[in-house]
């Protein structure tokens, strides 16, 4: 059972708080979405949890391990990440090899050719739908298929944890289709605790059990994905700040569209009257 | 394509007929016969032609190798420790150690390698902590850092030859064009160590270069001690630097092009194309340095003057490549 665990993390940069008092817990197998306007720390608080951000107040622990103390290794071996997939530099190398390297925190040496490796390599291409794509190199691809290159590097790491920062952003819906099809596959099949970064609202829903909210940097909601829809109507204005209707689609799921901008109180970063304690305008719910 | 293995096999076979044919050629051919009969064509051969081969071939295959490192870490292809201020510090240090007539040796080093590593390692830290300050330490920030660095001790250089001796203020300019002109074994031993210290560091850290080219963020996420990684290869690369511009003066260009050469034949993974830049580097530079003094024998050219001819327009070229992808 891997547990990753924030307690009381608050996250500046350059003295401008980003993140503040954020609790959260993830237990193995869960998934959750983190959600959130552009700019409400989701992406700081993804980057806390992983250990790649340090953060200035509070302990971010795996299996009750200070992240700090566990070398880049030990954490590669428990946490994996996917930054996102746009703006960053392109690996030169074919996808096959991209997602061999993954194998780094296993080897010495940095020697990657042992059988094990290469199988958990063909696993991570069968897993993501990817293997059509091994042989190309990683710059000719679109932004769909770099993506789920990115997120077969992350599979063939075999973390129980994986975290992926806007898997979706920027895909069509095919693409997006096919990444939250792989979060599932990568959740289901292997029992992988998934948290995703995303403002897509119905990818969060479609693909996670359990939501976390962000609002200004504080936690807004965290909860499981039936108690956030129902109180949807009220929460998504605030947490985005624009108006949403809903829908319910033949298969009785919700899905949610964006009907303008709604005037809300809240905004900027950290907000006082947004604490995360019994005042909060809705309820936070503790997951089991 | 790709080479791969088979092609580093051809560049060492290249390699192995390079120092093998070129000691021969120069202002003179000699014979084979003639080394083992004629005392003085033995001792030119012996004590001046096989030295400087070797001392090109050293510094030939150490420059492209930390130009690799640097373009590597720093994930840029216009890195190298030129572009970085890391040799113009090296021959600040080394110049002033001439030009204020220190001589001799301190504890076992020459004063001019004591002043050449000095200075590496002055514009190394400065570069490191001013990239640091102005959290750039990736990318091209490092990059603008570096030129400044450069610029720096340029200056310092310059203002040293101007208030120094005619004499002096020659024998500067003349080593500040770069040559591998050695007599006899000695400076090649002096490099040896500090090149062989630093091949071994970023040979043992040869994964770590890998995964600098996914980004810092998937590399430390993967188990890259990012920082350390970073800092170990660039010291190992900037020592070797100091080592190889104490003795043959700033040889630039080799670096910078040796790696772009190899990346499209040997592909980006470095376990191949290190030793493909290594070998590469030092055939090129034994090459530059057999024209150099083949030219317009008996006069030589300045080794770092061929590099740099072919250099700068490579230069444009690697620019011109990157804009039009």
């Amino acid at each position: 059972m891997t547990r990753l665990e924030a307690k009381n993390i608050s996250f500046s940069y350059n003295g401008k708080p980003v993140i503040a008092d954020i609790n959260f817990t993830a237990n193995q197998g869960e998934a959750w979405a983190i959600i959130g306007r552009n700019g409400a720390g989701k992406s700081t608080l993804l980057k806390c949890l992983c250990g790649l951000l340090r953060c200035h107040q509070g302990t971010v622990s795996v299996n009750n391990i200070h992240i700090v103390k566990l070398t880049p290794r030990e954490t590669a071996v428990q946490i994996a990440y996917v930054p996102q997939g746009t703006n960053r530099p392109v690996p030169p190398f074919t996808v096959r090899e991209y997602v061999l390297m993954a194998r780094y925190p296993y080897t010495k040496m940095g020697e990657m050719s042992s059988r094990k490796d290469n199988n958990a390599v063909d696993e991570a291409l069968a897993l993501t739908d990817t293997e059509h794509l091994a042989g190309r190199m990683m710059g000719a691809l679109s932004g769909g298929e770099f993506q789920s290159a990115l997120i077969a590097g992350a599979a063939a790491q075999e973390t129980p944890i994986l975290l992926l920062d806007e898997p979706t952003a920027h895909l069509d819906p095919r693409h997006q289709e096919e990444i939250r099809r792989m979060i599932v596959r990568l959740h289901e099949r292997r029992g992988t605790t998934v948290i995703t970064v995303t403002h897509d609202v119905n990818f969060a829903l479609a693909a996670h059990n359990n939501i976390l909210a962000l609002i200004g940097g504080r936690v807004f909601f965290r909860g499981t994905k039936d108690s956030f829809c129902g109180g949807a109507a009220d929460n998504l204005p605030k947490i985005f700040s624009a108006g949403f209707s809903e829908a319910v689609c033949p298969d009785k799921t919700k899905f949610f569209f964006v009907t303008g901008r709604s005037a809300s109180s809240i905004d900027g970063i950290l907000p006082a009257a947004v604490p995360e304690d019994e005042n909060t305008p809705l309820k936070t719910e503790e997951s089991l | 394509m790709r080479l791969g293995w088979p092609g580093v096999s051809i560049l060492f076979a290249l390699s192995i007929i390079s120092l093998a044919v070129l000691p021969f050629i120069g202002m003179e051919t000699i014979g084979i016969t003639q080394i083992s009969g004629d005392d003085l064509q033995r001792e030119i051969f012996f004590s001046i032609r096989l030295p400087r081969v070797l001392t090109a071939f050293t510094a030939g295959a150490a420059l492209a190798l930390c130009g690799l490192v640097f373009q590597g870490v720093l994930r840029n292809p216009l890195a190298d420790p030129f572009t970085l201020g890391v040799a113009s510090g090296a021959s600040c240090g080394a110049a002033l150690m001439i030009l204020t007539g220190a001589a001799g040796v301190i504890s076992g080093i020459p004063v001019t390698v004591f002043g050449a590593l000095c200075g590496a390692a002055l514009s190394f830290l400065l570069v490191m902590a001013f990239s640091g300050a102005v959290r750039t330490v990736s990318s091209n920030g490092i990059l603008l850092v570096g030129i400044a660095v450069s610029f720096f001790f340029s200056s310092v250089l310059m203002f040293s030859q101007y208030i120094s001796s005619m004499r002096d203020s020659f024998r500067i300019v003349r080593w500040l064009m770069g040559g591998v002109e050695v007599f006899g074994y000695g400076p090649l031993f002096t490099m040896l160590p500090f090149v062989i210290t630093g091949v071994i560091l970023i040979i043992a850290n040869i994964a770590a270069l890998d995964h600098f080219l996914t980004g810092d963020d998937i590399a430390q996420t993967r188990g890259v001690r990012v920082r350390f990684s970073r800092i170990l290869l660039l010291g190992a690369a900037s020592l070797m630097v100091g080592g190889i511009v104490s003795v043959c003066g700033p040889i630039g260009f080799v670096g910078l092009m040796i790696p772009h050469f190899c990346r499209p034949v040997f592909g980006a993974g470095h376990k191949i194309l290190l030793p493909a830049c290594l070998l590469a580097g030092g055939i090129f530079l034994t090459l530059c340095d057999t024209f150099a003094r083949t030219l317009i024998a008996p006069a030589e050219i300045p080794v770092g003057v061929i590099t740099a001819l072919l250099g700068a327009p490579f230069l444009l070229w690697v620019l011109i490549r990157q804009e039009s992808r």
